[in-house]
């Protein structure tokens, strides 16, 4: 408590004043497609070594936040994730965007990017122990069975065909087999080119897949007129958000278990909370898909969640839980601290920094949202023939800005040719870039997990003993039973769903 | 059961997956190292390519059973000549935004972007490509001390 007090105490105008300036970089960097809160923090981080830690984490907070938040402005306005977390809010932001409810649609992910972000620090400060206790106990097997769920979700969510989703999923992890991999050092599909040994970035097949592959899709369509009529006025009706705190708190609360679990981070919490809230909303305002707020409620709560989620791991164990958190770990020691139990111990002010820090962010986040962001909406109104040429040049600088490699320029093409093929043959693009991230992950923890088993008595009760495993493989079993037609319609007609 | 696998897009593409598939499923068999399968570098490929032509036999069977006519409609492109066109004029920029620079390559090829999608107006065409280059020249160098070419 007394570290909380002195914290405060700490707290001044310089602070907050580094907080909005972080925050409103956060906001334009989120919101424009190709650049990542990531790489927003990168650059914060060889500018800010020389300053005290107190003022350089009020400015990478700021950015972390709003940064996150951000990516739902392109999201919703021109159909292009700022930020990968914003993947699942383009299913329903988008479509209120055409249907001219861009205003309440960001307004919408504004509020309750604020409650999920808010509760994610909350429950930093409440359960960070525990929620790292339940983390620390993933086996191997359960790290690969999470990312098998989270594709199996995503790949039933984002296509009316399973199958066509799992393709998708299962060539975007054989496209994570490129390059050197990590248990033995072995070249994998690299055909002998050293640009390829260090595997696929992740930045040029995102621009590809979402910011290019839209450049193309709308030129085959050849309509060249603007995205929405008008954005009209936001209205910003606290009392309208009420009715969905239930809906926000739930995907929070998935939003900050799946944040503290390393690796994850937000794009699976979203999509994660976005069939949840398609499971569980008895009566959304439309269908899911076609522009409901129930969607945006349950995708900005919880990549916002994720926030507080992530770095739960970061400051208790010194494991990231997500890219921006690897590199506020590179931030903690270059100012020559430690993450871990012991952070606790040597510096227990750093803590109540943090959760304050991020506590006066989510409220500056909220504030530009409230009175910044309609701005912005005026994308919208710009005739796409105007648009895409633009869009196209931030897709090429955004790709080139972060590798600095040509290379991944005319990779960046490529992806965004096969996205706009597969989006023509009906295959969502979702999955292939969560086999994407989560390909190398999933490979490094099955053949631990194989390892392991084959060292135990029984293989199979060595791969299943654990009950977190066995949870894992029934979600699992579950998910893929209820997309088999029959048994769907089934389970349905019995819960009358 | 009558069969009708006559033009059937999703008989198509899952014939490519498996093609593509079998290629890499012989490929990811050369990175095994002898000794310890739960470790080798081929383990992880293997199972996915399995995988993969599983998943692709059965989108096969399904569009097969169901017939051509009952498949899922994938959305065509309506135009592939503009898309042709611009991807083309895409990497052309890449290659020679290398050569001369950002702004000197980027200022055409707006101006060519804007012709190609029906704007006919000399003051936009002219001008939305200067302001652009000069705004996100400026964006990128000096307010994100981004280095661009």
């Amino acid at each position: 408590m007394d570290s909380f007090v002195r914290a405060l105490a700490s707290v001044d105008a310089h602070f907050v004043f580094l907080v909005f300036i972080g925050s409103f970089a956060g906001l334009v960097v989120g919101a424009l497609p190709g650049l990542s809160a990531t790489m927003a923090t990168a650059l914060l981080v060889s500018i800010t070594y020389s300053w005290n830690f107190n003022d350089a984490m009020a400015l990478i907070l700021g950015v972390y936040v709003s940064g996150v938040y951000g990516g739902c402005v392109s999201a919703v306005l021109i159909n292009i994730p700022g930020a990968p977390s914003s993947v699942a809010t383009t299913f329903d932001g988008f479509p209120m965007a055409l249907k001219g409810e861009a205003a309440e649609a960001l307004w919408t992910a504004t509020f309750h990017s604020f409650t999920g972000t808010l509760f994610g620090f909350l429950a930093l400060a409440v359960a960070a122990k525990p929620v790292t206790m339940i983390a620390l106990r993933f086996m191997p097997m359960d790290y690969f069975l999470l990312a098998v769920f989270g594709m199996l979700s995503v790949g039933g969510l984002t296509s009316k065909n399973l199958t066509k989703g799992c393709i998708s999923g299962a060539l975007g992890v054989l496209l994570a087999m490129v390059g050197t991999e990590q248990v033995m050092g072995m070249n994998r599909y690299t055909f002998d080119t050293l640009n390829l040994q260090a595997g696929i970035s992740l930045i040029p097949a995102l621009i590809g897949l979402f910011g290019f592959t839209e450049v193309l899709d709308q030129i085959s369509q050849g309509n060249m007129k603007a995205t929405a009529t008008s954005c009209g006025r936001m209205r910003r009706d606290f009392k309208g958000q009420m009715k969905h705190m239930g809906l926000s708190l739930r995907a929070s609360v998935i939003g900050t278990i799946v944040g503290a679990i390393p690796g994850t981070g937000g794009p699976i919490a979203a999509l994660l909370a976005y069939n949840h809230a398609v499971a569980t909303v008895r009566n959304p305002k439309r269908p899911f898909g076609e522009g409901t707020p129930e969607g945006i409620v349950a995708s900005e709560s919880a990549n916002n969640a994720c926030i507080g989620g992530a770095l739960i791991p970061l400051l208790t164990l010194a494991i990231p839980g997500d890219a921006v958190t690897a590199v506020i770990l590179a931030a903690f020691y270059v100012h020559g601290l430690h993450p871990g139990p012991l952070l606790f111990t040597t510096t227990p002010d750093l803590f109540p920094i943090i959760l304050i820090g991020g506590l006066i962010a989510s409220v500056i986040m909220l504030l530009l949202g409230m009175f910044v962001v309609p701005s912005f909406s005026r994308i919208v109104l710009v005739p796409k023939k105007f648009l895409l040429p633009i869009v196209s040049v931030f897709c090429v600088i955004g790709t080139y800005a972060a590798g600095n490699s040509v290379f991944e320029v005319y990779m960046m093409f490529v992806f965004g040719l096969i996205g706009f093929l597969m989006r023509s043959r009906g295959y969502p693009v979702a999955p292939m870039v969560l086999g994407l991230v989560l390909g190398g992950m999933m490979d490094t923890n099955f053949r631990r997990a194989m390892n392991l088993a084959a060292a135990g008595d029984n293989f199979l009760t060595s791969l299943f003993v654990h009950p977190t495993t066995l949870v894992l493989t029934a979600l699992v079993v579950v998910t893929i039973l209820l997309n088999i037609p029959p048994v769907g319609r089934f389970v349905r007609r019995k819960l009358n769903v | 059961m009558p069969f009708k696998m006559k033009a059937s897009p999703d008989v198509k593409d899952g014939l490519f997956f498996v093609v593509l598939c079998i290629a890499a499923l012989f490929m990811a068999l050369d990175y095994h190292i002898p000794g310890s399968l739960p470790l080798s570098p081929a383990l992880f490929p293997v199972l996915t390519s399995v995988v993969l032509i599983g998943l692709s036999s059965n989108q096969i069977r399904r569009a097969a059973t169901r017939g051509a006519e009952a498949a899922e409609q994938p959305r065509i492109a309506s135009k592939t000549g503009p898309v042709v066109t611009i991807f083309l004029l895409c990497l052309a920029y890449t290659a020679i935004m290398q050569k001369v620079g950002f702004i000197a390559a980027t200022v055409p090829y707006l101006l060519i972007f804007l012709l190609a999608l029906g704007e006919r107006r000399p003051a936009r065409v002219i001008l939305v490509p200067v302001v652009a280059a000069a705004v996100i020249y400026f964006f990128f160098e000096k307010v994100l001390s981004v280095a661009l070419p």
